[in-house]
């Protein structure tokens, strides 16, 4: 039977998203980029969110941390974070969350360093804004810090400014800023995009030692679903702003329920196999968000879809660890 | 819980340059056509700018003269107009001779590059050197000293024109002379960047000459930005003649022009300071009118001009 | 970082002979004599003409005369101020630009400290009201001439309210230099402050802020560190230009003031002919503008690590 179901208490999780909601004012109207959101992170998870661009996975990302742009609000739900609503704090109770217990990365390094700023001092900046201690100590951290994610000659490199680093190296440099302080929480947006194939893969083992090692959990954003597939235990697809499936990487992948998903696997060309019939791509373009829409929002380029599918919207629903938001292939036979 | 904030918008309103959301805008543009009106109309005006009646000098506004007398007893109204036509003309004429000089020089620096263009740009980064008002002062003592003596015959139209206008054409040169310099600039980044766009070198490989390409792709794409540079010119070309006329070196008297009138008018200031308010308002609000049009102006042309961020 | 400064150094130097050259020409394309004004009040004899002429080299040809001043020049002598022989123009120098060049530099500072504060207060304010104003404010600042600012001041504050003397100069840190200092300050002010504004806006919604922001730093650190010391580079860019014209005073608030300095002083010489004194003006202020183009390169050298060139 249908079935709303709240996730469970896990009494592991350490962040809970519950029905969030965002809208982004924009010249076109009101924007509504997320649209009831739920799911849960335990300690030491590795999850994955994708969904290709403007599914609304960065700005849930970016509300999390509360440094959404101004125009864009959350605008209902709540963000539980070890227990406290995330969205109900203070700046300042905020500003002393971010850096510390949440650490995010962001994509494109070469923009998100400060091109004035030497490497060791944006390092020693995180380290700074929350431990109290002195420049020197701090700056012997930043290079303790560069040095654990791998970047060569730390001490000296430290002294030197962004634009003096290749892309990879850069990426070191924003994931080591973002970690200085083994935050319980790593938000990952799009991490690897801006890099070559061969830096992403150094880039994933990175995160992934800082899982083992500190038992950090990671939120791992990205449209590439191989990248994905290869690190995240569970994955959640996102469209328009909505979650449509959600389970564990090695289900999703081997038999996908929603659509959506299985199409976006579908649309990956395979690197070891010819291609029989051509690249595969999902037909249509995605919905205009300024609408609220009536029925679910892939229906337009579904190709399974039945008259259901126009007039309301699936809930997400479990099936088992599984969680699926299709009238087609949810749980219901 | 849940919060639902108000969404607040960050930054002076981006909005197109629709008249209605701007009063500011709208009564720039009003004060502007007001102005071009009476400098139009000045020859209709009940008062003759040039009739002196020294029985009422300096007299303060009254019913006979609107905006009082200046210290020839001339009517100030009448003059004020007369000296907006000035401003107004000379202003223009010299903007446009200005962008046209720096468009040309601009557009073959830019499009040929190599020697050409570090040459012309040697010889604008030097020009720069100089300041403008010191440049504009030489370039009038040359002007007004060889137009207003003549001996060869090579330049005796240009001398009859000269003292046609009472001296503006001298102004008009002496103001090209000096401004453009900086349509130059601007052109030649312009072109530059347009050239090495795909549809130019399309354009070339189908075999079109250099001039066709310049007037049919790169020109016309250079239109906003040239459209800028004139916004910056205009309201400097309009300082440079009032403070060329307030030295002495600008339209000849007995012209009105809005900077002789100051430097009268600071002459007597303490003694008969609507001498000095009136033509100081009347530079002050047209330039201000300027700068406002020229702002919304370069709003709407040039993105990274832009303020404020948009809401993303 | 010192090869840095001397390759610009010996860059500048064709600079400032193109602006002798050209100075020199329009110089000696101005009719008349240099003895114009000097006999004007006592009739001088064609035969003492020529022999002063012969004097001080004005009958020989003009390429010679190029080189003979140029020559002088670099020596340290320019020739003696046609006007009134018995001053070297080396002495005129020494005498009236320190004023100028106080002044100046008064001037420009007081514009860079309160364009900063003015441009960070109208980025950062969360009052649209705040916002406006201080727009408003530049706009207005920028429109008026600067000649009629001193006026209105002097008119103000001098005859109005007594609290500045109206004319003279006793020293910059008197009560007479007010009124210069603030006018001279008021455009480039508002220009650093417009542009101070724009360049804080763009930054601050660059991904470096928001990642500062993500490392959980405090808000006025992100000012002061993040936001500044990024939008800081064009508007020290924006000062150096202003800084070059302001630095050399201005013939207008020097006349009406009072001010007894360099910029006076040129005007005088362009009415009078007198080549050494015009020429070596024009060369005092190419050499200004190049030193202060100088102090911006390196001002951008210190503050941006980019433009020094380093190895990957």
């Amino acid at each position: 039977m249908l079935n709303q179901i709240r996730h469970s208490a896990d009494h592991d999780a350490i962040l809970s998203v519950e029905n969030l909601s965002i809208d982004i004012e924009s010249k076109r109207g009101v924007l509504h980029v997320v649209r009831g959101v739920s799911f849960h992170v335990n300690a030491g998870d590795r999850i994955g969110v994708v969904g290709e661009s403007g599914c609304g996975k960065s700005t849930l990302a970016l509300a999390i941390m509360r440094l959404l742009a101004p125009g864009a609000a959350p605008v209902g739900g709540s963000i539980q974070f070890l227990g406290t609503d995330l969205l109900a704090l203070s700046e300042t109770e905020m500003r002393r969350l971010r850096g510390n217990e949440i650490g995010m990365v962001f994509q494109d390094p070469a923009a998100s360093l400060n091109p004035m700023m030497t490497a060791g001092r944006q390092v020693g900046e995180t380290i700074e804004a929350h431990k109290g201690v002195s420049r020197k100590i701090s700056a012997s951290a930043a290079v303790d810090m560069m040095r654990s994610v791998k970047i060569p000659e730390p001490a000296v490199r430290a002294g030197q400014y962004p634009h003096q680093f290749s892309g990879g190296m850069r990426q070191r440099i924003v994931i080591a800023m973002g970690t200085a302080n083994t935050p319980k929480l790593i938000i990952a947006d799009e991490p690897t995009t801006a890099l070559d194939v061969t830096v992403q893969a150094q880039v994933i083992e990175l995160l992934e030692k800082m899982n083992t090692d500190t038992g950090s959990s990671i939120v791992f954003i990205s449209h590439n679903i191989a990248l994905v597939s290869e690190f995240c235990s569970r994955v959640v697809v996102m469209y328009a702003g909505r979650i449509v499936e959600e389970g564990s990487t090695s289900d999703i992948f081997s038999r996908p329920y929603h659509p959506y998903t299985s199409a976006l696997i579908k649309s990956v060309p395979p690197l070891d196999e010819r291609l029989a019939d051509g690249l595969v791509p999902i037909e249509g373009r995605p919905p205009n968000l300024a609408s609220k829409q009536v029925g679910c929002a892939f229906a337009a380029r579904c190709s399974s879809k039945i008259e259901k599918c126009t007039q309301s919207s699936p809930p997400l629903v479990a099936m088992g660890p599984r969680k699926v938001a299709c009238w087609v292939t949810g749980a219901h036979s | 819980m849940t919060i639902v904030p108000s969404i607040q918008r960050r930054g002076v309103s981006l909005l197109p340059t629709s008249i209605r959301s701007k009063p500011g805008l709208a009564v720039a543009i009003a004060f502007l056509v007001l102005i071009v009106v009476v400098a139009a109309s000045a020859s209709f005006l009940p008062y003759d700018a040039y009739r002196q009646d020294l029985l009422h000098r300096n007299s303060p506004p009254s019913w006979n003269h609107i905006l009082g007398t200046d210290e020839l007893g001339r009517d100030m109204l009448a003059r004020l107009a007369i000296g907006a036509r000035v401003s107004l003309v000379v202003a223009v004429t010299s903007t446009v001779a200005a962008v046209l000089i720096g468009i040309a020089v601009g557009a073959i620096a830019g499009y040929k590059r190599g020697w050409i263009d570090s040459v012309c740009m040697r010889f604008v980064d030097s020009m720069y050197a100089f300041p403008d008002t010191l440049f504009a002062i030489l370039i009038a003592g040359v002007v007004k000293g060889q137009l207003s003596q003549s001996s060869t015959d090579f330049f005796s139209p240009i001398t009859a024109l000269y003292k046609m206008s009472g001296g503006l054409f001298g102004v008009f040169l002496t103001l090209s002379f000096t401004s453009w310099l900086v349509c130059a600039r601007i052109v030649r980044a312009e072109v530059i960047i347009l050239r090495s766009a795909e549809y130019v070198a399309a354009a070339r490989l189908a075999g079109a000459s250099d001039l066709f390409v310049m007037r049919r792709h790169i020109l016309p794409n250079c239109l906003p930005v040239i459209i800028v540079a004139a916004t910056f010119v205009v309201p400097s070309a309009i300082l440079l003649e009032a403070g060329l006329s307030f030295l002495g070196v600008g339209v000849d008297p007995p012209t009105p022009s809005w900077g002789a009138m100051i430097a009268s008018g600071v002459r007597s200031m303490q003694s008969y300071p609507h001498l000095l308010i009136t033509p100081a308002i009347a530079v002050g609000l047209t330039l201000l009118s300027i700068n406002v049009v020229g702002d919304a102006l370069r709003e709407h042309f040039d993105p990274s001009f832009r303020r404020g961020g948009e809401a993303s | 970082m010192f090869s840095f400064i001397l390759k610009r150094v010996l860059a500048s130097i064709p600079t400032l002979l193109v602006v002798y050259t050209v100075t020199f020409a329009i110089a000696h394309l101005t009719p008349g004599s240099p003895w114009d004004s000097a006999s004007a009040n006592r009739p001088m004899e064609p035969a003492a003409k020529a022999a002063l002429d012969a004097k001080y080299n004005l009958d020989a040809p003009l390429h010679i005369q190029y080189v003979g001043y140029l020559w002088g020049a670099v020596q340290g002598d320019l020739g003696p101020s046609f006007r009134d022989p018995t001053q070297s123009v080396t002495d005129i120098v020494k005498k009236f630009l320190p004023t100028s060049l106080a002044l100046g530099s008064m001037a420009i500072a007081l514009a860079i400290v309160m364009g900063l504060l003015l441009g960070v207060l109208a980025a950062l304010t969360r009052s649209r009201a705040l916002e406006t104003a201080i727009l408003f404010f530049c706009t207005f600042c920028v429109s008026l001439p600067t000649y009629i600012i001193t006026a209105v001041l002097i008119v103000t504050l001098g005859v109005g309210l007594g609290l500045v003397p109206t004319f003279g100069w006793k020293g910059l840190f008197s009560t007479s230099a007010i009124v210069p200092v603030v006018s001279l300050a008021l455009a480039p002010m508002a220009a650093i402050a417009r542009y101070c504004r724009n360049c804080v806006l763009e930054v601050m919604h660059k991904d470096f802020v928001r990642s500062a922001r993500a490392k959980g730093v405090k808000r006025g650190r992100i000012i002061a560190v993040h936001i500044l010391r990024n939008a800081i580079i064009p508007v020290v860019t924006v000062a150096g230009s202003y800084a070059s014209s302001v630095l050399v005073g201005s013939f207008f608030v020097e006349s009406i003031a009072g001010v007894p300095g360099f910029g006076r002083y040129f005007v005088l010489a362009v009415s009078a002919r007198d080549y050494p004194v015009i020429i070596a003006t024009t060369l005092v202020y190419a050499v200004i503008v190049v030193l202060c183009n100088l102090l911006v390169d390196i001002a951008h050298f210190i503050i941006d690590p980019r433009t020094r060139e380093d190895v990957r």
